[in-house]
């Protein structure tokens, strides 16, 4: 556009249409059927999946805080305290990688065997 | 700390944000180079931008300057903003990327098909986005000041006008690209100087058992307390005064402090011997500063009530992630689901892996930077230790390392947020301002945290960020789990949700921060409401739900199907051609190698 | 601390606000509000009141799931014992007691199916404890075809009842034909689609196949792989379904494209594609942007011989995505491309680029039509800007092509 002797371009845009309701037109369900057992299947065996690994997550770190409170005081026994930071500080980040693996392993599982019986 | 290097530093941090924000290392090629529109973003790249959008100030500086302060306890901050991913892999990320959705608004609005809860989560995000940056402000305040020697309010409003600047001017747009670099820029600045300071530590020829009790001065040490505190000693303690102790003036002359509850004047002045003990800090309100229970969990930390404090603080982060916005918007840029899901797993090992580091630097800054303990700017932790630890140039150059990490830690998340938070005031909450007026939305969205941030003073980071965890734990964890995995949500039962959840702990947060309650259970049910106010979120949610029943919305079962049922590679839908969707991936770059 | 007394003081008000507004909510959906006046007009407002109700679930047609809701929320207009709805002759939902009378009941529901008329009739029932004296049935018609029909049994006096049930079924009947007209509303669309097609086609799929054909001597290699090219073009492009893609796929069939015409125009043309990755997962309408690429290919090319520059960005705004489509070709006059985009064209020429611009309204509303910039002799530059996220606007191809159990009946179905 700055080039010199280049004509000079004008900014055009169509007429507003004529105001009529909201832009979008109204959803129409039925374009997309679906196989509702399939699907209620698949959001059982996910949702039982999630709700292990979730499980598994609280049992093991929500009760951490209540098994440090058993722990002997550190003026006393000094390597109670180091147990504390190696798994506070350290162990739990692998053990959080491999669960959400884990996971990730079968949900993707379990979405190949629904898209399987969709295409016999 | 040498300002040059750190003002050259942050500068330089500054300045390769916004060349890669702006520039773009966007993809730029003629056609018969290869296929653009098969490059979507890999989830590696998305994983490290997620990543790099998410590790804040809270987490650069604030955990360090926690467990300096307050010991193993805190380390329960980066177990939890680590835990809040697979809390987010399991229940949110394939079905939110499948919604489409961009924003929580959005997600709330596809789900329910009402305007209504659209509007409510706007307000919330915006709620949220202002309470996650308030810390990063003064995250900035802090390290700039330290950097430069400015004040601390002027590093904040720096830090806001260059955010509001790049996001008004179009400047995060190959934001992916920028992210990333953020991620390698702040691992980097820690790990480097991590390494450095753990040689220097054991070549430290009188190493500090590092659970020592309670933490001494090393050498002669001088230090300016710059807000009155109160300090209590637990044994005589020689040092020289210079400055109001107890009301009374000194002036360089020595002192002998003798055990009990001291008062010291702001400005005043200390120098300590080698060994001297740290005097504890007490909080006006009265809470310990813990440093007797330093290395063990739950024996009197900052709080009256430990263990339910604990399980406060792991109830936000494990459910307060998935409802960060601009972590969400992120995940739009996965191709689908599927990578949604990987992306997030990677997301938890870069995560995880720099949450390493700051534990180290705690643990190092009450050994080596024990003054921080006593002046209360613990936050300064990560930011001094290689200037103490190894010294002259080497700590200099380290030490600008670290405050070019820093600098890049508030300038991503602030950034992230501004841009969500002005996209839903833009589209949301002001409306009338129409699409085309992102820009001027940018302003309020920074000016209301700048504001509220002069006026609080200091909140500790982390804790700040604890706030808004448990804020969007109670209103938008409830949204997203019960609006993927149950059909019988409703939009009056989300919206009483989201108002129930959020607003009760918006309110607790608004009380805690303006601090009419002081002390007792009913201050620490304020401080840490995500334990009680996310039950109520969801109980609301599910209860108006089943009351409102016939307003199930018509479209529910199609959206869940969108939402649980994977993608089809494209192009498979089209029955007419028997053609395999391998060959189509596989047979371009060979073809176009094939060619000059 | 002003600041922080306001946010202190705001947050309870949000607080209470909100409960306000979910019982608020929540009470307006329950059948026992407060309603003002005297016993006829909230008789009124309760009528209406419960056919608001029911209109929803039909406007997505006679399906299943909607005629459920749709008659567990009209029946306590009749205050009968049962209601039912059918497709045809089948029974698509039945709300209430009596459901052992289904078989006489639909043996009258051919009658209708068959006459068009209401009938009624008497119910004799062995067991004592059966509410179910008499039963109706009331044509539904959409276009002066009876689709199904509306049942209604119950006990006391017919004759009232039978009125309403005739003025219901023709209330189901008008919500039923708007359903129609919704799925008429999106044939238009498709109907459109479909003409950008045609107009594609001659031309192009001519020059391509001649440019094809012209290496198959010399290049055979070259030739096998623009016929690859040609192929995964028009399967894109004559694709059956859909009304939105996502923009990597609406750019993968513009490479196509450019390739085919590179083939035919070599080093004549330059194109440079600049696409931030962000946006690629974005949803665009079908065929958005492949008009107006090939707008800027016969501005560049075929009116002018100099070496055509055409550039493609796709640049992340936030919320939304901006695609930038800009030629140094011939251009045109601004005054002529108003008319054309006002479809005061007259001629065929623009046509592609009228029709991307009135969908590209329909759909996202009139802030996102083309902004082109243009002069004569100055080459054209075309802005889109496309929201990330638009309700009802999704990329994904249909779902199973397997008829679900709510997929709404037809009457040529059978």
């Amino acid at each position: 556009m700055g080039v010199p002797g280049t004509p000079r371009r004008e900014v055009v845009t169509g007429a507003p249409r004529a105001p009529h309701g909201p832009a979008r037109p109204a959803r129409v369900y039925a374009a997309e059927p679906v196989d509702s057992l399939a699907l209620r299947s698949l959001m059982r065996r996910q949702l039982r999946l999630g709700t292990t690994v979730f499980a598994l997550l609280v049992g093991v770190l929500g009760l951490l805080p209540l098994a440090f409170t058993a722990l002997p005081d550190p003026r006393v026994r000094p390597g109670s305290a180091l147990i504390v930071w190696a798994v506070l500080g350290v162990a739990v980040y692998p053990a959080l990688v491999v669960l959400g693996r884990w996971y990730v392993v079968g949900a993707e599982r379990n979405e190949r065997d629904t898209v399987d019986l969709e295409r016999p | 700390m040498n300002q040059t290097y750190g003002i050259v530093a942050v500068s330089a941090a500054i300045v390769a944000t916004l060349v890669i924000g702006s520039t773009g290392l966007r993809i730029s090629r003629t056609t018969s180079d290869f296929y653009v529109a098969s490059r979507t973003v890999p989830p590696y790249l998305n994983a490290m931008a997620v990543s790099g959008e998410y590790l804040s100030a809270a987490s650069f500086l604030g955990i360090a300057g926690l467990v300096a302060a307050q010991g193993v306890e805190m380390l329960w901050f980066p177990v939890g903003y680590a835990a809040g991913y697979l809390v987010l892999l399991v229940f949110v990320a394939a079905p939110l990327r499948r919604s489409g959705a961009y924003t929580l608004p959005d997600f709330a609005e596809s789900r329910l098909e009402s305007k209504a809860a659209r509007r409510v989560a706007g307000v919330l995000v915006v709620g949220v986005g202002w309470l996650y940056l308030l810390p990063q402000l003064q995250g900035a305040g802090l390290t700039l000041g330290l950097v430069t020697g400015a004040p601390r309010w002027l590093g904040g409003v720096l830090v806001a006008a260059v955010v509001t600047l790049a996001v008004a001017a179009g400047g995060m747009r190959s934001i992916t690209f920028v992210q990333a670099f953020q991620y390698c820029l702040k691992l980097t600045a820690l790990l480097v100087p991590a390494v450095f300071l753990v040689i220097a530590w054991h070549g430290d020829p009188h190493p500090a058992r590092a659970v020592d009790e309670p933490p001494a001065f090393r050498r002669h040490t001088q230090v300016t307390v710059e807000s009155t505190v109160r300090v209590r000693l637990d044994a005589p303690l020689r040092t020289v005064v210079t400055g109001a102790v107890d009301g009374r003036a000194h002036n360089g002359g020595p002192l002998v402090l003798q055990p009990g509850v001291h008062e010291i004047r702001a400005g005043t002045t200390f120098r300590f011997p080698p060994g001297a003990p740290v005097p504890e800090r007490e909080s006006g309100d009265g809470r310990r500063g813990g440093a007797s229970s330093w290395a063990a969990p739950l024996s009197g930390g900052k709080d009256d009530h430990p263990l339910y404090t604990t399980y406060g603080l792991i109830c936000a982060t494990f459910l307060g992630t998935m409802g960060l916005p601009h972590v969400l918007v992120r995940f739009y840029t996965n191709p689908d689901g599927r990578a949604a899901r990987r992306t997030t797993v990677i997301v938890l090992a870069l995560v995880g892996g720099f949450y390493l580091l700051p534990p180290l630097y705690g643990l190092l800054g009450r050994l080596y930077a024990p003054d921080l303990l006593l002046t209360g700017n613990t936050d300064a932790a990560v930011l001094v230790l290689p200037e103490r630890l190894v010294g002259g140039v080497g700590g200099d150059l380290l030490g600008a390392l670290i405050a070019a990490g820093a600098c890049a830690a508030f300038l991503s998340t602030a950034s992230g947020l501004t841009l969500s938070v002005a996209g839903v005031l833009s589209q949301d909450v002001l409306p009338s301002l129409g699409v085309r007026h992102f820009r001027p939305a940018t302003l309020p969205a920074v000016a209301v945290p700048v504001t509220v941030s002069l006026a609080a003073g200091n909140l500790p980071v982390a804790n700040a960020v604890g706030l808004a965890f448990a804020v969007a734990a109670s209103s938008f964890c409830p949204l997203l789990v019960l609006g993927i995995w149950w059909r019988g949500l409703t939009a009056p039962g989300a919206v009483a949700g989201l108002l129930a959840g959020g607003g009760s702990a918006l309110t607790a947060v608004a009380l805690t921060i303006a601090g009419p309650l002081a002390d007792g259970w009913a201050h620490t049910l304020l401080a840490w409401p995500a334990v009680w106010s996310v039950p109520l979120g969801f109980l609301t949610m599910i209860l108006v739900s089943l009351a409102t029943r016939d307003r199930i919305p018509a479209g529910t079962e199609a959206v869940m199907a969108r939402l649980h049922l994977p993608e089809r590679p494209a192009g498979r839908g089209a029955p007419a051609t028997p053609r395999s969707d391998e060959r189509m991936t596989d047979r371009r770059p060979a073809a176009h190698r094939s060619r000059p | 601390m002003n600041g922080l007394a306001l946010v202190a003081a705001g947050a309870p008000l949000l607080f209470a606000a909100g409960l306000a507004t979910g019982r608020l909510l929540a009470r307006r959906s329950g059948r026992d509000g407060t309603e003002p006046g005297t016993p006829v007009e909230r008789a009124t407002f309760r009528t209406l009141h419960t056919a608001s109700l029911a209109a929803p679930p039909l406007r997505a047609g006679l399906t299943g799931d909607a005629a459920r809701k749709a008659v567990r929320r009209l029946r306590p207009l009749f205050g009968t014992a049962a209601l039912g709805l059918t497709a045809g002759d089948r029974l698509l939902a039945w709300d209430g007691p009596g459901r052992h009378h289904e078989e006489p009941a639909l043996d009258r529901v051919r009658q209708v199916l068959a006459t068009g008329r209401t009938q009624t009739f008497a119910v004799g029932c062995p067991d004592p404890g059966c509410p179910v004296r008499w039963g109706t049935a009331a044509p539904l018609t959409v276009d002066q075809r009876v689709l199904g029909a509306l049942v209604v049994l119950g006990a006391g006096e017919p004759a009232p009842a039978v009125r309403a049930a005739e003025e219901v079924a023709r209330w189901v009947s008008v919500q039923l034909e708007l359903a129609d007209l919704d799925r008429t509303r999106t044939g238009l669309v498709e109907a459109e689609i479909r003409a950008l097609r045609a107009q594609i086609s001659p031309h192009f799929v001519y020059n391509s196949l001649a440019a094809i054909a012209s290496f198959v001597r010399t290049d055979p290699e070259r030739a096998r792989e623009l016929l690859l090219e040609f192929a995964d073009f028009a399967r894109y492009s004559f694709r059956r379904h859909g009304e939105f893609t996502t923009l990597a796929e609406e750019l993968r069939s513009i490479e196509q494209f450019l390739e085919l015409v590179r083939a035919r125009f070599g080093q004549r043309l330059e194109v440079t594609l600049r696409i931030a990755p962000e946006v690629l997962p974005v949803a665009v309408p079908f065929l958005c942007l492949q008009p107006l690429v090939e707008n800027a290919v016969k501005h560049g090319l075929e009116e002018s011989v100099e070496r055509s520059r055409i550039t493609i960005a796709a640049q992340d705004e936030g919320a939304t995505a901006r695609i930038v489509i800009e030629d140094n070709g011939v251009g045109m006059e601004p005054e002529r491309l108003r008319r054309i985009l006002n479809g005061e064209g007259g001629s065929t020429a623009g046509i592609g680029l009228r029709n991307v611009d009135e969908r590209l309204r329909q759909v996202y509303g009139d802030d996102h039509g083309l902004v082109i910039e243009t002069g004569v002799g100055a080459g054209m530059k075309i802005t889109i800007r496309v929201p990330k996220y638009r309700t009802g606007v999704h990329s994904g191809p249909p779902r199973t092509a397997a008829r679900g159990p709510d997929e709404p009946w037809r009457p040529d179905d059978r």
